[in-house]
This record gives structure tokens, C-alpha cells and sequence, in this order.
């Protein structure tokens, strides 16, 4: 065997001696010697003003052959310990930025040497200002809803300045009046109300306290919740043929300070249609009026158009009256072809009926309703096609309806013949 | 000197480089497996240390994939790219996979035919189609090892010697490491068959016999040779007492297979710490291949290919007493390979172990057992007594006339194959995914997750190239997501293919987006585009590459920590090391010791493997007659398949050719559609084609034809009438059309009448409206800082006017109203948190689409939220019979909720404000509302969605239903609709929510003032049952001309 020849057992020596060293430093260094001596213990007075600007570099220095002693530094950002360095303190930068008291605490020893304070002072305010303002849009309706413009004046520091620094707010507002304000800062902060006024618009707002300015700030007045309104038509044509349109518009749609509505805003068209079915139509404002196109009805009759928004904003009722577009047609059935004809579908002013025109044909012993569109003035039937048992039966066309009986032998149908 | 089977290795070999070499690079992109591989790889070369991915699913381990292809693509991407890398890497695997075949094929066959097999391995058509279809390198890396490997266990066992142990393990750890299914199932099918040919080998030389005649392939020694000839006979008993005097190789062999199979230790302990249980994805290789031809083209007949032809060859060459234990691995193989065709490999495999494997990879090692077999039968064809024999027996000309078929048979499928991309694109084309890129690394994009819709595989190659997390992912075995996990749901971004759990799945993603830091889609396919419209998502723009980006507001951005499942760090170290490790471990005791043993006694290394003398069977009259038989049947069978594929006519009869007419409408193959009409009444194609490009809708262009029932009813000899039931799925809803046909028959031929088009003409020629556009910029500079205070928008201002909480049967809804009072247009989110009595939250959800997500200043909106569980979470909810996206799984309620509380928020919205739009004609209609939908406007709505609000009597919200026209709506056009009066019938109030309920951006309600409607709203529709209705539209526009 390899192993056998125990002079490779001292390849292990390498890993022994790394062991050794490595128990060494794990179990014998951690020792840590604490010395109880207290006797050689020294004086010292410190001599500093009573209070700095932010900023300004401080040390402390301490007589010569002074023992190594530790200054505490504690303000309102926090504990440091400093060492002395070539009998020296400096205190850092960092530290001297932070306004408020700061407290310096000689320590020799683990003993208390001396103490003192030193209050650090904010610099003047420092551009630019910080200022907030929300919310950013309130309703114009005359000092209900208000926004709030605060700003918090620092020096270059971001220490907050000196309690009561006066902040100057100006305000132009929509209606072009100018304010002005000049309100001190209190619990760091300075702020003032903006109540709205009656017209939309923008407020532009600046902010400066000393000598140091803000960025411009603006505050939205929108319109507020509208007031009823009216609406009328336009473009009309009198007869009922469910295919031309008429324009229908509204007014402008104005809050009770008469500022129009914004855009987009939803207005709801109710119709009550000639033959006394429903139509919600809908469409928004641009410019405070709404527009939208709506259909003729397919029934002679008065149509009761209102429009609404939400809230009992409501308009005026429109009444329109259509005539009929067509007084009466013909219906022919043609027994080799066994098309049923009708028409010729002739309009008010003599014109053919428009194209896709549906003509409703029910056959009346099985109620079953069947649909021919109008092409060129005719609506055309393939009753064969079907397979109907024709007879009796109602067409009905733009609120027309003429019932005729057409006879034919009754027409064997292979009804078994069904293949699944 | 090279022998002469060596030469034709090294042709193999030559061959393989050119061909697969230069193919590879044109068929990569358009593989499936590919650009997942490419990803993962990607991984490593950012991190190769950290196997947590945060990219895909929420995060993902990868060490639930043995790494080394990965990691070996990484180290070359960083001299050539991750995509050239990915090729070389997948040449040199074939190079490798050629090596394999030839040296396992030497353990079956005689040298000269080995290299007709390493010749034949380059074209066979299991590892183009693996390669060049799949893209899966690290399957044929697993099995090139594996092959390698085989020799080198023959020898451990057959002779003993240490070394050959170590060659075995050390490139059978490569395979593991590289792919370790292909290790563990090639022990059965592989290793254990070797091993027992070793032991019987050892035996037959115990025996010192040969015996041409009793063994298909006689195996003796050459001095044994010039002795004549014993009869040889070897007992079970013998077998046994020989496996006895192997048990040292044996057991040792087996003992250190686990200690390979822990060079992947992190992938077991993954799939031990993180015990994810998923529902298995349906797979085609599972189905019945008579049944879906297409799965049994794809995971049979192709990668069978040539072998299905000799099948007869095989059997006879596995099935001697030698090959007995190859026999029975590769019979087990091919029958596992038959998927769902007959229940035996369900029963043999087991009802959990059937629905987790893909079968097609048995398929793959059966044709992989067949390669020497082939090969050799090749070269008996070519240059051995099989070529004698024929053109003796049946002629010169007819024996050129076989080898030319089955080479030319060959050489076809190969081509085929290729080309399958190319033929039926199995991807959509080619994305550019720069633009994506640039999108996502623009303006701090990449702080949200994203998701893409109709990708397919190319997905991956999309987050190959970002730090942009997806939500969803291309590697499902690491879903984390209960979401996915609990469906066989490969990746979200193709649910529409997998039915109701797909879309169910997405659909849940769509409306609570916030949950997974989900804002932008990526859609390249316009049939999503419903349901993320209507689940209030919009339009962002169009990229330069054509895929349209979608976002949603209001989402919060990815927190800077992600929860990550931590791996120790040991195991992230052993993961990014071991493999490399095996390979070099391999490459050194392969080659570098072989090299290092030249200067050293060569005995140590020796055995007597390179002295065995392999005969082939004297060939037998019947297996000609059976091969030419089965050839012969089998090629009639396909041709008259092919044939009668060709010659059917979709003209055969009414039923027939209504069902062509559909499926040409939904593969939108409008030529074929219009050929389908009468010649006789038919109108000429462009003008069928301009009236069908007018019509629009959520069937025309977002649907998918799910089924078609026919019911078919005789008029005359020439006439037919059909009742065609069309089940359509489009991404909200499952439709239901009923049309009636006309079938006529004309020159023998049956068509359908053409259908009628609308024939209305508008009443005016120019349109004209004002429309509001809006933009927000915010206050930002341009550049990379934060947000300035300045910049934070007031949230637009609401009132959620009333809600209440109701139970329909055992679930619970919460339905009401709110108001938009503030002067800009908002995008709404609605969220419902239902409690319990003792105040403790059940579930929260959010509106998904019976709600109108814009609403414009003023306008009041009715909502309806549903409470939706992790859908297929329990056992008996998987495979539902049918697809149908508007079932939703109810949460499960097992505590009854008490009260609800809605949270409201609302940003500024800038698009998709259409209003001009509204119902007429609206009347009662016994229990229906009938009515018209008038599109007044100047834009085409591509889907209109009705929102229909009951009021009970004090006008506060009682129910809220959609309803989506199939029409769309042109310009100054309608569409009739018809709609239920009734709310559902187990209707009942649990609670009416106050305003301490409600909260508005987070404020309470009370602190928003309104004017309230104190009046009965005239656009309110009374009812015979003195309710009211409101009817509101909600237009999708699918092509807006405002953008």
C-alpha cells in the first residue's frame, strides 16, 4: 500500500503548524487587559462663545502633554466621540452644519472633565425654498374649497430658519387681482389658505423669504357642478324615415358662477321616441356644448327629447313632430316566382325609399316574422325559399301595416326527410 | 493506420459538420426549445453564481435544470454571442452524438457496419427532427454522453479493469449533468441491456463455442473460429452464475451511480425544498395518434421515420439470444413511444407517471437503439450479402431500385423535416425584438413586469435580452405562480390555445395586475385585444416592429427587494462549479490520462475489446418476404391516404361543404370561402370581399370556431336546408350563432347560397364631430431623476353613489354605482374586500369587465364585481368538457361574508373616451329588452359592449349584466340587440353598503360632496315590474383613427 511508508505522514506537518496558529489566534488574543489606575487626573476649562453660525469650523485645542482624553459631542442629530489628535479636537464639519444646541463633553478616564454649549445658529434662508401646494385644483365657487401654500425657508444646511422669519406669498389670481402676504414662520413652517374664488382659471403663486426666492407655483380653479341648461335642434328633416339625421345641441353648460363646464363632461339624452319606445343616447361638452346627431324616428309622431346630468341637472323638454314619409304601397305576389313584391316604396316627396329599408312581414298562421330590405324602391319576398304556408299575413313598414290574404294550394313539405 | 470503419467515422463526422453545421444556424430561431435554452444561458453569462432568475414567473430557480449546455453556451457567448454560441455549441453535440452512435453501434455490430451507422446518425430523423424541430441540444448532449459512455461500462463489467470504471462514470457524469432524465431512464434502457450483454459475452467466451447457427449475430473468438464449431448453449442458470461472478463490477458500477448522479445535487435539492405541485400540461405526445394524426406525425412517424420501414430488420437483429436484453429495452421503448394510441403504456407507466412524461422522448431512445441495426442493414444492402443476395435472386435493376428508395425515402424526410417550419410555421414569423428592447430600457420601464401575447417561444429570446421581469415565462417545470401552476398552462402568452384554463388563467392576470407589478403587454395578436380593452388596459402605441404595447394605469412599481427563495451558498457555488468541473474531469482521465499512459506500461489499460470478432447472421429467405411485405403495406397505406386526401372534395355533399365553408371563414381563407358559394347566383370575389371587409366584429376578427353541429334537412334532390350551430370562442365571451344555409346542388357538385350583405347606405356623406384629446406631460424634466413633488397629479375625485353585497346561490357579488365628479376624464379601478362578521378580510377582487373602466367627468357607472378563485386548484375541477372563458371558479366560500368594503382609485385617463354611441328603440319585449345599438359618431366600434344596470326603487343598483353584439357597428349604422329582462333567480341582498364602506383614493366617501339626483333619472327605462334599466354602451374601437 501507499500509506505504508510512513514518511508521507509528514506532509501533514504544514496543516499542524496552520492549525496551531490559527487555535492561537482564536483562543489566545481575545484577551483584553482593563486597567483600574485612576490617579493622574487633570483640569481644563473650556472657552467658547455661547453660540456660531451653522457652518463655521471649531477646535479645541488643549495644553500641551495633556493625557489622551475624549471629547462627547452631542446635538440634536446625534452622540459622537472624538479623540484628541496633536492635542486637538476638531470637531467635524458635518457636525457644525446641524443648528441647535450642541453639547461638548471632556472625558478623561471614563471621568467627566469639563462641560459646555455651544448653540449653533441657522444661516439666512437659502434658495431655492422648498414649498408645497395641494391641493393642486379646487372647485371655483366662491371660498368653499381652499388649497393651502406652505413653505419651510432652510439655509444652505437644511436647518430650518430662525423661528418667525417672515415669508412673502403672492398670489395673482384668475379674475387678475393681485395678494399679498407676509406671514412669519412658525414651528419652522410658514403657510396661508388660498379660498377660491368665483372664476376658473389659474392662481400664480410666489414664494421669498429674505432674500431668497421659490419656484413659481400655480393652483387650478375649475368649474364646479353644472346648472341646468337648454337644448335645441337643427338641420331637421320633418319626416319620419329612420334614416336621416337631425343635430341636436346644448347650450353652454355653466356652474352657478357661470364658468362652463370642463371638457368632457357627460351629458345624458333621453328620448322618448315616436312609437313610445326609449333611447339613451349620450355625448360630452367641448366648449361647454354638448353636441350629437340623432336619428330620425321610423313612426310619424311627437319625439320629447330632455337631456340630464347627473345631480338634477336637467334640460328643457324638446318636442319634435314628424310627418309620415310614406302614405301607403302596394303588395303583389307573383305565383311562378313566388315572390312577394312590395312596393314600389315611394317617400313624401316622391323619391324612392332609401336602401336597406326593413319591411316586416308576418305570416299569420304560424305568427312567424320575416324581414325584406328595400333595394331600389322594392322589398322582395322569396316565399319558396322559405318553405312558409302562405296566407294571411301583415307587412308593416314605417308604422304602416296592411294585412293581406293570398291563396295557394298548400304546398307538400317532406318534413320526415330530416337527417340528423 | 485508420481502419476502415474508422474512415467512415471520420466521413460521418465530416458530413455532420457541414450539414448540421450550416442548417442549424437557419432552423434555431424557429425551434421551440431553442431560445429557452439560449435564456437560460443568458442567466449564467449575467450571473453565474446566482441561480435565482427573477425574469420569469416571479423569480425562478435554474437549478431546476441540469446546466451544463447552458453554462457552456454562456462561456462561448462571451467570445461570440449568445446565438452563435448556442450553434457551435450544438454542432459540437452532434459531432459528439456521431462519435456515440459509432461506438455504441460497435458493441451490436461489426465495425464496417458501425460506420454506416455513424454515416446514418447524421440524417436520422429523430435527431434532425430533436435538433432542427425542438431545439433540444441538452437532449442530445445527455444522450451523446450516455452513448459514449456504454462502451466503457461493456468493458468495466466485461473486464474489470479500474480504469475502464473510471471513463464510464467520469462521461457518465457529463451526461448527468448535461441532461440528467436521459441518465436515469438510459440505466434502464441502456446501461441494464450493456450490462447484460457484457455478462453474456464473458459467457460466451467461457464457453469457447461458435455457433453460426444458433445465434442471430455469432460472437466468437478467432481461434475458436478455426476449431469448428460447438453447439452453444447457455441456461438462465448459466447467465445467473455468471452475473454471480460479476457482482463486484456490477455492484461497484451500481454503487457509484448515485455519486455521479450528485454532480446535479441543487437540482434534487430543489425539487425537494421547493415541492411545487402542478397540474401537468397536456402533451401530444400523450394523445391517441389515430385520433390526432398530427401529434402521432409529429411524435411518431417522424422521429421513427426510415426505422418504421425495417421495423421487420430490427426485430429480427433484437430479438436473438444475444441481443435479448437490447430487444426487450427497445420493444418497451417503441411501445411507451405510442403515447394514448393504446392503454398499455398508461398501465405499464402508471396513471401519475403517463401525465408527467413526454413519451416522444422514448420514441427518440428507441430510434436511437435502432441506429446499428440500420446501419448495418445499410451496409449489408450496400457492400455486404444482402447485395449479393438480391441482385442474384431478383435482379440488378430491381435491387438499384430498392436501395434508391429507402435512401431516397430517407433523404426526403430529412428534407421534410427541415422544412416543417417552413411548410406550416410551428412560430409566429420572426419578431424584431429591438424595438421591445429599447421600450422596456426607456424611462425606467423595466421597474414593472411585462407579459407578451403571441410570441411563442420567442419570448425567451425577448428576455435573453433584458432585465425586464415577465410574469410569465417559457419553462414550465419552474412555474411558482399558484395562478399557473394549478393549470396546464404552459405560458400565459399562448392561452388562447388551451381553452378556458388559459384564458381563465390570463383573464385573472388582466384584472388584478397590481398583485404581480403588471403593466405593460406586448400583444402580437389582435385577438387578445378584447379583453384586455375590457379589462382596462389601453393602447400605448405601436411599435416600430408592429407589436402593440398596452399598459394599464395605476399600477405600483416592482419593490427594490424581491422575495427570492435563497439556496445556501455552498449549494450556489457546487451549481456554478461542478459541472464544468465534470467535464473537465472526463476530458482529463479520456484523454490527457490515455495521452500521460503512452509512456507508461500500456497493460493497465488493455483488455480484449478491440479482439472481438462480431459475424452477421446468414441471411434467411422469410425475413425478405416479411420486410417486403411490410414495406409494401406500409407505403399503400400511405398512399392511399395521401391519395384520398388529395381526391376528397369538400363538394361531396351538403353537410361537407358547409363545414369547409366555416373552416374557411375562421382560418379567414376567404378565396376557398367564396368558392364554396353557387357558381350559378354567386356574386365575383371582390365584390364579395369588399362587402365582407365592411363587416367587423368580435366574430369577424376575434374569434376562434370551437364547433359546429349541422342539422340537415332535405327540400328536394337539389336542395338542402341546414341549421348550422356554431360555437365560436372569442377572448370574453363563448358565442353561439344559428344561421340557416342553402345548399344546392349544381353539376353534380353541392354548394351554399352566397349569404345577404346589408344594403344600407348611410344618410350623410361627411361626418363631422369634436372629439376631447387630452395629453399629460406632468411637470418632469426630461432625464432619469425621481419624480418631483410637483409632478404628483391629483388624483381625479369620485363618489361611489351606492353598492351592495348579494348572494346568488353560494356565491357572493357585489354590485353598485358610482359617479366620476371631478372635471377630468378617470381611469377607474374597483376593488371589493369582502369580511366576515368578525371583521376578517375573505377575499378581495377587482372588476374585470361589467364595468366601464373610462368614465368621463359626471357620467355615473354601475359595476359588478365577482370574487374568483385560483381557478383548478381542486382535483376534480381539472379538464373541464368545455371551453367557455365567461365561467369563471367561484371562490369558495366557507366562512359567509358579512359586510364588504369597496376601494375606489382613480387616475387621469387620456384615450378611448368614445361616447357617440347610444341605444334606440328600446322597448319590452315580454321578458327581453329589445333594442338597436346606433353608432352616431365617426368611428367604426369594432366590439360593442352593452352595460345593463337594474335600479330597484329607490334607484340604487340591483344587478349589472354585459352583453357583447357579435357586429360591429360602422359609422351612422345599427345593430338590433336582445337582451333578458330578468335578474337571476337566486337572487338575494346581504348587505347595502353606507358610506363608512366606501373609500375613494383612499379616502373615505363622505369626504366627497355632490349634489345628489334626487329625481327619477328620465334615462332610466321603467319596467312592467316598476324597476328601471339603463342602458350604457362601452365601445371598443379596434383600429382607431385617433392614435
Amino acid at each position: 500500500m501507499y500509506l505504508k511508508n510512513k514518511k508521507y505522514l509528514w506532509g501533514l506537518f504544514p496543516i499542524f503548524l496552520v492549525g496551531i496558529v490559527i487555535a492561537y489566534f482564536l483562543f489566545f488574543q481575545r484577551k483584553v487587559i482593563i486597567s483600574t489606575s485612576s490617579d493622574s487626573q487633570f483640569f481644563f476649562q473650556f472657552n467658547l462663545p455661547e453660540s456660531l453660525y451653522s457652518g463655521s469650523k471649531l477646535s479645541i485645542k488643549l495644553p500641551q502633554n495633556t493625557p489622551n482624553c475624549q471629547l462627547l459631542l452631542n446635538s440634536s442629530w446625534g452622540t459622537w466621540w472624538l479623540d484628541l489628535s496633536k492635542y486637538e479636537f476638531n470637531i467635524p464639519d458635518s457636525v457644525m452644519m446641524q443648528s441647535g444646541l450642541l453639547d461638548l463633553s471632556l472625558f478623561y478616564d471614563k471621568n467627566l472633565i469639563a462641560e459646555a454649549q455651544i448653540f449653533i445658529k441657522p444661516l439666512q434662508p437659502f434658495e431655492p425654498l422648498e414649498t408645497f401646494l395641494g391641493s393642486k385644483s379646487i372647485i371655483a365657487d366662491g371660498g368653499e374649497h381652499w388649497s393651502m401654500i406652505t413653505a419651510i425657508p432652510t439655509d444652505k444646511f437644511i436647518n430650518p430658519v430662525y423661528e418667525n422669519t417672515p415669508v412673502h406669498f403672492g398670489f395673482k389670481r384668475p379674475n387678475g387681482t393681485s395678494e399679498d402676504y407676509d406671514i412669519p414662520t412658525k414651528h419652522l413652517v410658514s403657510f396661508k389658505k388660498i379660498y377660491s374664488q368665483q372664476k376658473v382659471g389659474k392662481t400664480i403663486i410666489s414664494i421669498k423669504a429674505a432674500n431668497a426666492a421659490g419656484k413659481e407655483k400655480e393652483l387650478l380653479e375649475i368649474s364646479g357642478y353644472p346648472r341646468p341648461f337648454n337644448i335645441e335642434n337643427d338641420e331637421l328633416y320633418l319626416y319620419a324615415d329612420a334614416r336621416q339625421y337631425f343635430k341636436l345641441k346644448t347650450g353652454i353648460i355653466k356652474d352657478k358662477f357661470e364658468n362652463v363646464v370642463s371638457n368632457g363632461t357627460l351629458v345624458s339624452i333621453n328620448i322618448k321616441d315616436t312609437d313610445g319606445s326609449n333611447r339613451q343616447l349620450t355625448s360630452y361638452t367641448i366648449g361647454g356644448i354638448a353636441r350629437l346627431m340623432v336619428q330620425n324616428p321610423n313612426k310619424a309622431g311627437t319625439m320629447q327629447i330632455s337631456a340630464n346630468i347627473y345631480g338634477d341637472v336637467e334640460s328643457n323638454q324638446l318636442n319634435i313632430k314628424f310627418q309620415e314619409t310614406i302614405k301607403d304601397f302596394k303588395i303583389s305576389y307573383n305565383k311562378q316566382t313566388e315572390v312577394l313584391k312590395i312596393g314600389p316604396l315611394i317617400g313624401a316627396m316622391g323619391q324612392y325609399i332609401a336602401d336597406g329599408a326593413e319591411v316586416e312581414v308576418i305570416l299569420n298562421p304560424r305568427q312567424e316574422n320575416l324581414k325584406a330590405l328595400v333595394i331600389e324602391g322594392y322589398a322582395k319576398l322569396n316565399l319558396k325559399q322559405e318553405q312558409h304556408p302562405i296566407g294571411e299575413m301583415t307587412v308593416r313598414f314605417v308604422g304602416i301595416e296592411k294585412r293581406i290574404n293570398i291563396q295557394l294550394e298548400a304546398k307538400e313539405i317532406n318534413k320526415n326527410d330530416k337527417r340528423p | 493506420m485508420l481502419q476502415k470503419s474508422d474512415k467512415l467515422l471520420l466521413i460521418a463526422l465530416s458530413v455532420g459538420l457541414v450539414f448540421h453545421g450550416t442548417i442549424f444556424f437557419f432552423t434555431f430561431d424557429e425551434t421551440y426549445d431553442s431560445f429557452v435554452h439560449i435564456f437560460f444561458a443568458d442567466h449564467y453569462a449575467r450571473s453565474w453564481f446566482e441561480p435565482w432568475d427573477n425574469r420569469w414567473y416571479t423569480g425562478f430557480n435554474v437549478t431546476s435544470y441540469p446546466p451544463l449546455v447552458h453554462q457552456l453556451t454562456a462561456l462561448l457567448s462571451f467570445v461570440f454571442g449568445l446565438r452563435i454560441g448556442f450553434v457551435l455549441l450544438a454542432i459540437c453535440t452532434v459531432q459528439l452524438l456521431i462519435v456515440g452512435a459509432y461506438r455504441f453501434s460497435k458493441l451490436w455490430t461489426t465495425p464496417r457496419a458501425a460506420g454506416y451507422a455513424a454515416i446514418f446518425t447524421c440524417f436520422a430523423s429523430s435527431i434532425i427532427e430533436t435538433l432542427h424541430l425542438f431545439g433540444q441540444v441538452p437532449t442530445l448532449m445527455g444522450i451523446s454522453f450516455l452513448l459514449n459512455a456504454l462502451p466503457e461500462i461493456y468493458r468495466w463489467i466485461r473486464y474489470g479493469k479500474y480504469y475502464r470504471l473510471a471513463t464510464a462514470l467520469s462521461i457518465m457524469a457529463v451526461g448527468v449533468t448535461s441532461h440528467h432524465v436521459t441518465t436515469i431512464f438510459g440505466m434502464v434502457f441502456f446501461v441494464a441491456p450493456v450490462i447484460g450483454l457484457a455478462v453474456l459475452d464473458s459467457r460466451i467466451e467461457k464457453n469457447k463455442v461458435e455457433s453460426q447457427n444458433n445465434w442471430g449475430l455469432s460472437f466468437s473468438m478467432p481461434e475458436v473460429l478455426k476449431h469448428g464449431s460447438l453447439p452453444l448453449k447457455i441456461t438462465i442458470l448459466d447467465f445467473l452464475k455468471e452475473t454471480w461472478l460479476k457482482r463486484k463490477q456490477i455492484i461497484l458500477f451500481g454503487l457509484a451511480i448515485p455519486i455521479v448522479m450528485m454532480f446535479v445535487f441543487p437540482y434534487f435539492y430543489w425539487s425537494k425544498t421547493d415541492p411545487i405541485t402542478q397540474v401537468s400540461i397536456p402533451h401530444g405526445s400523450r394523445d391517441s395518434f389515430i385520433e390526432v394524426p398530427s401529434s402521432g406525425l409529429m411524435f411518431f412517424l417522424i422521429p421513427l421515420g426510415i426505422d418504421l420501414l425495417l421495423l421487420p430488420y430490427i426485430f429480427s437483429r433484437v430479438w436473438t439470444k444475444r441481443n435479448i436484453f437490447i430487444g426487450l429495452s427497445f420493444t418497451l421503448l417503441l411501445l411507451f413511444g405510442t403515447g394514448g394510441t393504446t392503454p398499455i403504456p398508461k398501465l405499464m407507466l402508471g396513471e401519475d407517471a403517463f401525465n408527467i412524461l413526454t413519451l416522444d422522448r422514448f420514441t427518440f431512445w428507441a430510434s436511437m437503439i435502432a441506429i446499428p441495426f440500420i446501419g448495418e442493414f445499410f451496409y449489408r444492402l450496400i457492400e455486404g450479402d444482402f447485395r449479393d443476395y438480391l441482385r442474384l435472386k431478383i435482379g440488378i435493376w430491381p435491387y438499384h431500385l430498392i436501395w434508391s428508395f429507402l435512401t431516397l425515402g430517407c433523404i426526403t424526410l430529412v428534407i421534410f423535416i427541415i422544412n416543417l417550419g417552413t411548410f406550416r410555421p410551428l412560430q409566429p414569423s420572426t419578431i424584431d425584438t429591438k424595438p421591445i428592447i429599447q421600450f422596456l430600457e426607456r424611462d425606467q420601464h423595466d421597474k414593472w413586469r411585462f407579459m407578451t401575447l403571441g410570441f411563442g417561444d420567442q419570448m425567451a429570446w425577448l428576455s435573453a435580452q433584458t432585465v425586464a421581469q415577465s410574469v410569465d415565462g417559457n419553462y414550465h417545470s419552474a412555474r411558482r405562480l399558484p395562478e399557473m401552476t394549478s393549470r396546464p398552462l404552459e405560458r400565459l402568452e399562448n392561452s388562447k390555445f388551451k381553452g378556458i384554463q388559459g384564458l381563465g388563467s390570463l383573464q385573472q392576470f388582466l384584472t388584478i395586475p397590481e398583485k404581480y407589478y403588471l403593466k405593460f403587454v406586448f400583444s402580437n395578436d389582435k385577438f387578445y385585444d378584447p379583453i384586455l380593452y375590457f379589462s382596462g388596459w389601453e393602447r400605448i402605441q405601436r411599435l416600430e416592429n408592429g407589436i402593440m404595447v398596452w399598459q394599464k394605469q395605476d399600477i405600483p412599481p416592482l419593490p427594490s427587494v424581491l422575495p427570492e427563495k435563497k439556496l445556501p451558498k455552498i449549494v450556489k457555488i457546487y451549481w456554478g462549479i461542478m459541472p464544468l468541473l465534470a467535464l473537465l474531469l472526463a476530458f482529463s482521465i479520456n484523454l490527457l490520462f490515455v495521452w500521460y499512459a503512452r509512456f507508461q506500461k500500456k497493460s493497465k489499460f488493455e483488455d480484449g475489446y478491440q479482439k472481438d470478432f462480431l459475424t452477421l447472421p446468414t441471411i434467411k429467405t422469410r425475413l425478405f418476404i416479411l420486410m417486403g411485405i411490410w414495406i409494401f403495406t406500409l407505403s399503400t397505406i400511405f398512399i392511399t391516404v395521401f391519395v384520398r386526401l388529395l381526391l376528397s372534395s369538400p363538394n361531396d355533399s351538403p353537410r361537407k361543404v358547409l363545414t369547409a365553408y366555416y373552416d374557411a371563414v375562421d382560418f379567414k381563407y376567404f378565396t376557398t370561402a367564396h368558392g364554396y358559394f353557387n357558381p350559378k347566383t354567386r356574386s365575383s370575389f371582390e365584390d364579395y370581399f369588399i362587402k365582407l371587409s365592411v363587416e367587423d366584429g368580435i366574430l369577424a376578427s376575434y374569434a376562434n370556431l370551437d364547433n359546429l353541429n349541422i342539422i340537415e334537412t332535405k327540400i328536394d334532390d337539389e336542395t338542402y336546408e341546414l341549421k348550422a350551430t356554431a360555437e365560436w370562442i372569442t377572448p370574453v365571451e363563448q358565442y353561439i350563432t344559428e344561421n340557416i344555409h342553402k345548399a344546392v346542388r349544381y353539376n353534380g357538385k353541392w354548394y351554399i347560397e352566397q349569404p345577404k350583405f346589408d344594403p344600407t347606405t348611410p344618410a350623410d356623406t361627411f361626418i363631422d364631430e369634436a372629439f376631447l384629446s387630452i395629453y399629460g406631460h406632468g411637470k418632469r424634466k426630461g432625464g432619469v431623476e425621481p419624480t418631483a413633488h410637483e409632478d404628483i397629479i391629483d388624483r381625479p375625485e369620485l363618489k361611489i353613489l351606492n353598492a351592495r353585497m348579494i348572494k346568488l346561490d353560494s356565491t357572493y357579488v357585489v354590485v353598485g354605482e358610482l359617479q366620476n365628479i371631478d372635471n377630468q376624464p378617470a381611469h377607474i379601478t374597483i376593488q371589493a374586500n369582502l369580511f366576515d362578521e368578525y371583521k376578517r378580510r375573505l377575499v378581495s377582487y377587482n372588476a374585470k369587465y361589467v364595468t366601464i373602466h373610462r368614465i368621463m367627468p359626471k357620467e355615473i357607472i354601475p359595476f359588478r364585481i365577482e370574487f374568483e378563485e385560483t381557478a383548478w386548484v381542486k382535483k376534480d375541477d381539472l379538464d373541464p368538457a368545455k371551453f367557455n372563458p365567461k365561467e369563471f371558479t367561484k371562490f369558495d366560500f366557507t366562512i359567509p361574508p358579512k359586510i364588504f368594503k369597496l376601494m375606489v382609485k382613480a387616475v387621469v385617463n387620456k384615450n378611448d373616451v368614445y361616447r357617440s354611441v347610444g341605444v334606440q328603440s328600446v322597448k319590452e319585449d315580454g321578458t327581453k329588452i329589445v333594442g338597436d345599438v346606433l353608432n352616431y359618431g365617426t368611428e367604426e366600434v369594432s366590439i360593442p359592449k352593452l352595460l345593463i344596470a337594474f335600479y330597484d326603487k329607490n334607484n340604487n343598483v340591483k344587478w349589472v349584466d354585459t352583453h357583447f353584439l357579435r357586429y360591429s357597428i360602422r359609422q351612422q349604422r345599427r345593430r338590433g340587440f336582445v337582451i333578458e329582462r330578468s335578474i337571476p333567480k337566486k337572487y338575494k341582498d346581504v348587505y347595502i353598503g353606507t358610506d363608512d364602506d366606501f373609500y375613494v383614493n383612499g379616502l373615505p366617501n363622505s369626504s366627497f360632496h355632490v349634489p345628489a339626483q334626487t329625481k327619477m333619472l328620465e334615462n332610466h327605462i321603467l319596467l312592467k315590474n316598476s324597476e328601471s334599466v339603463s342602458i350604457r354602451v362601452d365601445a371598443f374601437i379596434g383600429s382607431p383613427t385617433i392614435y
